[in-house]
């Protein structure tokens, strides 16, 4: 049994050796490609998020990029239903972390000089926000009926026609409604879930405080992926304002976001 | 065929199986049907066969009575109501009776009302086997409803329920509606599609000689590419997603063959026009034939020549067509001694083109030369055959385009053999050579199986 583990952990270490011979330290790809469903017509506050998180990290990290909006972005990923997802070269890399971590890979990192204490930190926090806001924004997007109706809804089919606009929305709800179940979401009233909110943007004010940044002067990770969150629900219209009257109640997050906004975004005001 | 048995009009009461000499007396000999008879079925609606038989009795001589009476007999066939149908004439007696009038009966044995499908076929070189269960002559009306599932050995699943009802007349037509889910996996490059739809059929079979059918079809199907290797190319993966395609295809048949698999003489086209764009987000015109041609040129020796192609017009502004609509060329049933669409290069074309041809000669030779026909001569061929094709796109510019049609045609040759199983699968044992082709044509040279229904 022993000699059967050794033997797949040894395949799966010349699987990462192979793949790091392959991606090779260095060089960032030249013409990476970020693909992301279309940022007006057609894209959903979760997607939103994560574009927006993982476009602020690449721009932290000053890595190039050019933005290509696609209606089958989902579809293209590498990993169904995920989005965004880039093209580096050869690779495609789909979600938030695996873009982090193919990154590090590169060698670019934001959080290199942190100690162990702040990487565990950081981590935490990381999946802390995971977790939390974007199973939120799921849940309001997709459980939330009126929401699911009046938004929702127009918004995912527009991009296809007759037939497929309820016939696709509902097999996406379908898969949605059944993540929320897995993580024991769908049983939440939208009271509970706001208050989850409420506790996470409690926990994430204090870990700020009146420092620039989570880890004082330099941007993070965490604070590409919160600002991603955080902005986008602020920005997104909703049917009404609770969701980001929440964020709004926690100054120092909102500061942070126009501090992130101003730095590495400048067009756009709150 | 049904038994046929006569009376004479001078021999009463004495039923004896004619000679070629009475038969050849009485076949054009003045005649007149007077009576019909139809037995042996109960729920079968009586309208329904009535305007089957009526043929019947536009018969004039004893010759046409018998033709008339085996048309109406694959007519009623054609219904799949029965099981059975054998047909007897007589002359008829009693006080309506004329002259020269017959009596014809046909004795049916209906289908029972349910039944399983179990069975195997083979199609794009995939084998099938198929489950399911069917409801036969539902309400007497010649109608039928079918649910099955077909499941292939390289990963290839349809579900299919279809309720169809034939309508019998002189141009026998057969309505259906079908509900279907396929979902096809050709290869590791080319990921999996998904499909979802339904299809309206009318067809329309005359017995023009033997066959000539036509199909105008519905088709409403909501399509799903899904690519499962991250190492498809990306432009495969551009076109990955969810469409839906709405067309009315026009399906032309013409078949004289003697046997669909090893035929020794006779003739076969297809043609297919299908536009779609009806509704969906693909629009598109789209035509392809395949087309062959036998000719027996001694006992045991047998000439095939065949000829297909196809192009595809893109009338689409937003969404274009995608793979699922456009054109593949190669596999052992095709254009030998190429893998299954395995022409072209896997960057430029790997999508699919807009149009090909591919052509065919084979000398088919019977294996056990000089012998009476037997079993093994009639399941198996060895056969010689060089296949030329290509894959092109096309453009506005018409000299360009029929250029670019023999601009590096592919072109293969070997020998083989050929074995039929039941009435529509092939098997084919090849060795075969690629003679000319191009860089990244994924060639095969030397053996290739092929199993299939459709061939070139």
């Amino acid at each position: 049994m022993s000699k059967m583990t050794d033997l797949q952990t040894s395949g799966i270490l010349a699987k990462e050796c192979l793949r790091t011979q392959i991606c090779g330290e260095g060089e960032w790809p030249k013409n990476t490609v970020l693909y992301q469903p279309y940022e007006t017509e057609q894209i959903l506050l979760p997607d939103n998020s994560k574009c927006l998180s993982v476009k602020t990290f690449l721009k932290m990290a000053d890595l190039e990029f050019i933005v290509e909006a696609r209606e089958n972005a989902e579809y293209m990923s590498p990993h169904r239903g995920k989005v965004p997802f880039i093209k580096a070269g050869q690779f495609l890399v789909a979600d938030f972390e695996p873009i982090v971590n193919f990154a590090q890979s590169k060698g670019y990192s934001l959080s290199s000089n942190l100690d162990e204490h702040q990487k565990w930190d950081l981590r935490v926090y990381m999946a802390l926000v995971n977790n939390v806001l974007l199973n939120a924004e799921i849940y309001v997007t997709w459980k939330h009926e009126p929401t699911y109706n009046d938004l929702t809804k127009p918004r995912y089919g527009s991009v296809y026609s007759f037939p497929l606009n309820h016939w696709a929305t509902y097999y996406k709800r379908c898969e949605m409604l059944s993540h929320l179940d897995v993580l024991d979401w769908k049983k939440k009233s939208l009271d509970e879930v706001f208050k989850e909110v409420e506790k996470i943007c409690e926990s994430l004010s204090n870990f700020l405080g009146d420092k620039k940044y989570f880890f004082n002067e330099k941007p993070t990770e965490l604070d590409a992926l919160v600002f991603g969150h955080l902005f986008s629900i602020i920005t997104t219209p909703l049917l009404n304002n609770r969701f980001a009257a929440i964020i709004r109640a926690y100054d120092n997050l909102v500061q942070l976001c126009v501090r992130i906004e101003t730095e590495f975004y400048q067009s756009r005001f709150l | 065929m049904g038994n046929l048995f006569a009376k004479p009009y001078h021999d009463f009461n004495i039923s004896r199986e004619l000679s070629l000499q009475d038969f050849k007396l009485l076949e054009h000999k003045e005649a007149r049907v007077d009576q019909v008879q139809v037995q042996g079925y109960s729920k079968t609606k009586d309208f329904i066969i009535q305007s089957s038989i009526n043929l019947m009795f536009s018969s004039n001589s004893f010759n046409n009575i018998i033709k008339n009476a085996e048309i109406v007999r694959k007519n009623l066939m054609s219904l799949n109501c029965f099981e059975n149908i054998s047909i007897n004439i007589d002359v008829s007696s009693g006080s309506n009776s004329t002259p020269n009038g017959y009596k014809v009966i046909f004795n049916t044995q209906e289908l029972k009302c349910a039944s399983t499908i179990l069975h195997s076929i083979a199609r794009d070189n995939e084998g099938f086997v198929k489950l399911g269960f069917k409801l036969n002559n539902l309400t007497g009306h010649a109608n039928h409803f079918k649910i099955e599932s077909s499941l292939g050995n390289s990963g290839t699943q349809k579900f299919d329920a279809c309720i169809s009802r034939h309508i019998p007349g002189s141009i026998s037509s057969c309505a259906s509606g079908h509900i279907f889910r396929k979902k096809s996996y050709w290869n590791a490059v080319h990921g999996v599609f998904n499909e979802w739809g339904t299809l309206f059929d009318l067809q329309f079979l005359a017995s023009y000689k033997s066959h000539f059918s036509q199909n105008l079809q519905f088709e409403g199907v909501i399509r799903d590419i899904n690519m499962l290797s991250k190492n498809s190319p990306f432009r495969l993966r551009e076109e990955s997603g969810v469409s839906v395609k709405s067309s009315i295809k026009h399906i032309t048949t013409i078949d004289t063959r003697d046997s669909k698999v090893l035929a020794n003489e006779g003739a076969f086209l297809q043609m297919v026009m299908e536009v779609a764009g009806f509704g969906g987000d693909v629009k598109f015109l789209r035509n392809y034939f395949t087309s062959q041609f036998y000719s027996k040129i001694s006992k045991d020796v047998v000439f095939q020549g065949s000829i297909g192609g196809g192009f595809i017009t893109d009338l689409g502004t937003f969404k274009k067509v995608n793979m699922m609509d456009r054109f593949f060329l190669g596999g052992p049933m095709t254009l030998r001694g190429f893998e299954s669409r395995g022409i072209g290069n896997l960057n430029n074309n790997m999508a699919g083109v807009t149009s090909y041809w591919v052509s065919a000669i084979h000398i088919y030779v019977k294996p056990l030369f000089g012998m009476e026909s037997n079993r093994i001569n009639e399941a198996f061929r060895l056969h010689l055959f060089c296949n030329a094709g290509n894959i092109s796109f096309f453009d506005e510019d018409i000299k360009t385009n029929f250029r670019k049609i023999f601009k590096d045609y592919r072109l293969s040759a070997g020998v083989g053999l050929v074995a039929r199983v039941g009435n529509s699968i092939r098997f084919e044992f090849n060795l075969c050579t690629p003679f000319q082709y191009t860089t990244g044509d994924r060639i095969v040279d030397g053996f290739q199986f092929g199993v299939g229904a459709n061939f070139i």
